[in-house]
């Protein structure tokens, strides 16, 4: 855990070896509460290919297309892999793509020619299984256990066992200066159920309605099937204790399951 | 263009067809015909609600068929959700209105952060957020109300106008696709309502969710809100539109069949 007075990590952050997280955090209010939530992106660097999983927020663009460009360090992205169409996770798509002329989009991209009517040319079609290899490491597609949009897809990195998952894993920090860039493992405090509550509740609102045990099934399995070291949600801090974190989640999941049933 | 049809002397209904394409994920495999996308221009003597601003493949459609209906007016965007269908055109129509505006649903997110559009823009155009349950009044609606989905994946809103009766759905009651280019978006009775069956198989290509919940409290919900509101005219932004109380009962009663009915035995 973090003490007091250290000098707190900030964006970009590399949590495994080039392997760098990116994230806006956006402040709302929960019950009178002030919390952060984080929308991130993450820039897996292989030996002779580079994949960002997610695009981050329009919104904050400007700020992410300069750091992405001081970790690249005049390397160019090959792969922009969006986990599921919507704004945090395909929202800066389109600048990327003409950032990178050479870069494919990747993903489930069932419907994107509707989004990217120009860029289809660019398309490269995945799904669960298919395998961005990017020289030392590549990147699996994996099923994506939680989601809200259907044509939604994880990733699994083969060198550092980093497991992308989305919106999976989801929980808010405390809205106090440099909490952002921090780990699970490194909070001053440790994520309860309830921090998953905000995003569980609302992009993944039908869990109330669905037995929470079979979803926690679809989980358990994903992480049978890809063990990871580290969990790195969009909508999280990155996960390094991925043992007690699941148990955070399959709390969060348990807590709605049936709430006003 | 887009195509333009009339729900009632106010409000107007701008629809690009696509074909059903297999590869849509959230369409069942073996449909066919045509799916409606649409847009909803609702107007007021001084400002327009445009709810959905449409997939960015048929930009240049939806602005060419925007500037027509609503004139000088003041342009109020309200996308339903952040979904694609709903905030395509969002930074486009935002950068060629001179006058406009933008209310959300979201949460966290800065309201013209959902999408990219011109600096001056961003900083410049009034844009806030909604919750559910709030009335557009204040926007210069006096007659909206948004309604809490009883079906949705992402943070959704409905909207029920209490003047001529029609609840704007989202993407719920979308499951009805056209089977030719011809046939009008706007159904005004019930005849050829696709069956149960169809409509419960194309509910879950969409909302997969639903395949493995417990509905009794989802059941309940509708049941109160359909108790609440009669609806006399069904608006979702995919699919057909159904105009008439009678042909609205119908088509609700057959998707609480399908959603709440319907076994497969
Ligand atoms: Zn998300
Ligand atoms: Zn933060």
């Amino acid at each position: 855990m973090a003490r007091d007075g250290e000098a707190r990590p900030s964006f970009p952050r590399e949590i495994a070896p080039n392997t760098f997280w990116f994230s806006t955090c956006l402040p709302f209010s929960v019950n009178g509460r002030e919390v952060h939530n984080h929308n991130s992106c993450f820039l897996v660097i292989g030996r002779d290919r580079v994949a960002l999983v997610d695009t981050g927020l329009p919104f904050s663009w400007d700020e992410l297309k300069g750091q992405l460009l001081d970790v690249l360090a005049g390397r160019d992205i090959d792969y922009v892999f969006a986990t599921h169409p919507e704004s945090p996770h395909m929202g800066n798509a389109g600048p990327l793509m003409d950032m990178f002329p050479q870069a494919q989009l990747v993903g489930d991209l069932r419907n994107y020619h509707l989004y990217y009517p120009k860029l289809t040319h660019r398309f490269s079609h995945k799904r669960e299984g298919d395998v961005l290899d990017l020289g030392d490491r590549q990147l699996i597609m994996v099923p994506a256990a939680v989601h809200d949009l259907k044509n939604t897809l994880w990733g699994y990195d083969t060198l550092h066992h980093v497991l992308f998952v989305s919106d999976g894993y989801p929980y808010t920090h405390e809205h106090e200066a440099g909490q952002c860039a921090l780990t699970s493992e490194e909070l001053p405090y440790a994520p309860a159920p309830e921090d998953t509550g905000p995003v569980i509740e609302g992009a993944l609102g039908w869990t109330r309605h669905v037995d929470a045990e079979l979803v926690i099934a679809d989980v358990l399995e994903v992480l049978r099937r890809y063990p990871p070291s580290i969990i790195a949600p969009a909508h999280g801090g990155v996960v390094t204790n991925p043992e007690q974190l699941t148990e955070v989640f399959k709390g969060g999941l348990r807590r709605v399951s049936g709430a006003d049933a | 263009m887009s195509r333009v049809e009339q729900l009632s002397d106010n409000i107007y209904v701008l629809s690009d067809l696509e074909p059903a394409d297999p590869a849509r994920s959230w369409l069942p495999s073996d449909t066919s015909g045509f799916e409606p996308f649409n847009k909803y221009v609702f107007l007021e003597d001084d400002c327009a609600l445009l709810i959905e601003t449409g997939a960015a493949a048929h930009d240049e459609s939806i602005q060419e068929s925007l500037r027509e209906i609503v004139k000088d007016r003041l342009l109020v965007i309200l996308p339903t959700r952040s979904e694609l269908e709903s905030i395509g055109n969002m930074g486009s129509i935002i950068d060629n209105f001179p006058r406009v505006e933008l209310i959300t649903t979201t949460r966290a997110l800065p309201p013209l952060g959902l999408a990219h559009m011109r600096p001056d823009r961003r900083e410049s155009v009034k844009a806030r957020r909604i919750v559910r349950g709030e009335k557009l009044a204040g926007a210069g609606f006096p007659t909206l109300d948004t309604v809490t989905p009883i079906i949705r994946i992402l943070n959704t809103i409905w909207i029920h106008d209490r003047r001529s009766g029609i609840l704007f759905t989202s993407d719920t009651f979308s499951n009805e696709l056209l089977p030719d280019q011809e046939t009008p978006t706007i159904r005004r009775d019930s005849f050829g309502l696709p069956d149960v069956a169809a409509v419960r198989r194309s509910i879950i290509a969409r909302f997969d969710w639903v395949e493995r919940a417990r509905t009794q409290a989802l059941q309940r919900q509708w049941a109160d809100l359909f108790k609440r509101i009669k609806p006399t005219g069904i608006a979702p932004s995919l699919g057909r539109v159904t105009m008439g109380a009678d042909a609205a009962a119908d088509v609700i009663n057959l998707y609480s069949r399908a959603l709440f009915e319907f076994s497969e035995g």
